[in-house]
């Protein structure tokens, strides 16, 4: 059976990249040959302003529930050793890791193609929000991008 | 029931309680909620009854729990 953590996580998610690796040593010891990962970032500017932070909240119980079925779905679609997704909630800063996936298998192949696939599911299936904090202003990433200005800054 | 919007949907809607009737949509509950008719918003909500994707013309009853989300914008 495939390993599979799927996971919101207040605060940062960069700890948990040293739990993936030590699966890694003990998948490499059964014929696990690859491990593909994403990590995305905060950036710090956006068209040109400089972000200060940006907030993320979630319908938890909802979103728990679907980062668990897409880990699974990969794992079984893609005959996975291990599928690991971890999704930060709260405020982060330019620099801090916003979500990490991650995914061992025998080939680079299916370990890529699993990640790439669980990323683009995460964007567009997960009920997870984005507020972007800029010198500019505080503006709701919606989508694929859009940013929509907030109505009521700071409240 | 209970209408709570998420992202852009917190400014405009908040959390509501709203009377609902017999026969109403989660088209008449939007209506009541935004102020307005969904098909004028720019951003197109995305809306669950009780944890379930619904459509505009899904029928409610009292004590249903609507949630209007954006297109999500995780990772």
């Amino acid at each position: 059976m495939p390993e599979v953590v799927a996971r919101l996580l207040r605060g940062k998610v960069d700890s948990a990249i040293s739990g993936i690796f030590e699966k890694l040593r003990e998948a490499g010891s059964s014929g696990a040959g690859a491990l593909g990962i994403f990590v995305g970032v905060v950036k710090g500017e956006v068209a040109g302003k400089r972000v200060e932070k940006l907030v993320y909240t979630a319908y938890e119980s909802l979103a728990q529930s679907r980062l668990e079925e897409i880990a699974r779905s990969a794992a079984t679609k893609y005959g996975l050793d291990a599928a690991y997704i971890y999704h930060a909630t709260g405020e982060l800063r330019p620099g801090d890791a916003t979500v990490v996936i991650a995914a061992i298998a025998k080939s680079r192949k299916s370990a890529l193609a699993a990640v790439g696939e669980m990323i683009e599911r995460v964007k567009h299936e997960v009920p997870i929000f984005k507020l972007e904090v800029r010198e500019d202003g505080e503006y709701w990433v919606v989508g694929d991008g859009e940013r929509v200005p907030r109505l009521r800054p700071g409240t | 029931m209970l209408v709570r919007g998420y992202s852009v949907f917190q400014d405009l809607v908040g959390e509501k309680v709203i009377e609902v009737s017999e026969g109403s949509t989660v088209e008449d509950v939007l209506r009541l909620a935004l102020g307005r008719a969904p098909e004028d918003l720019h951003v197109k909500p995305l809306v669950f009854v009780n944890d379930k994707p619904a459509g505009l013309k899904d029928a409610l009853r009292d004590g249903d729990v609507l949630l209007v989300f954006p297109p999500f914008s995780g990772g």
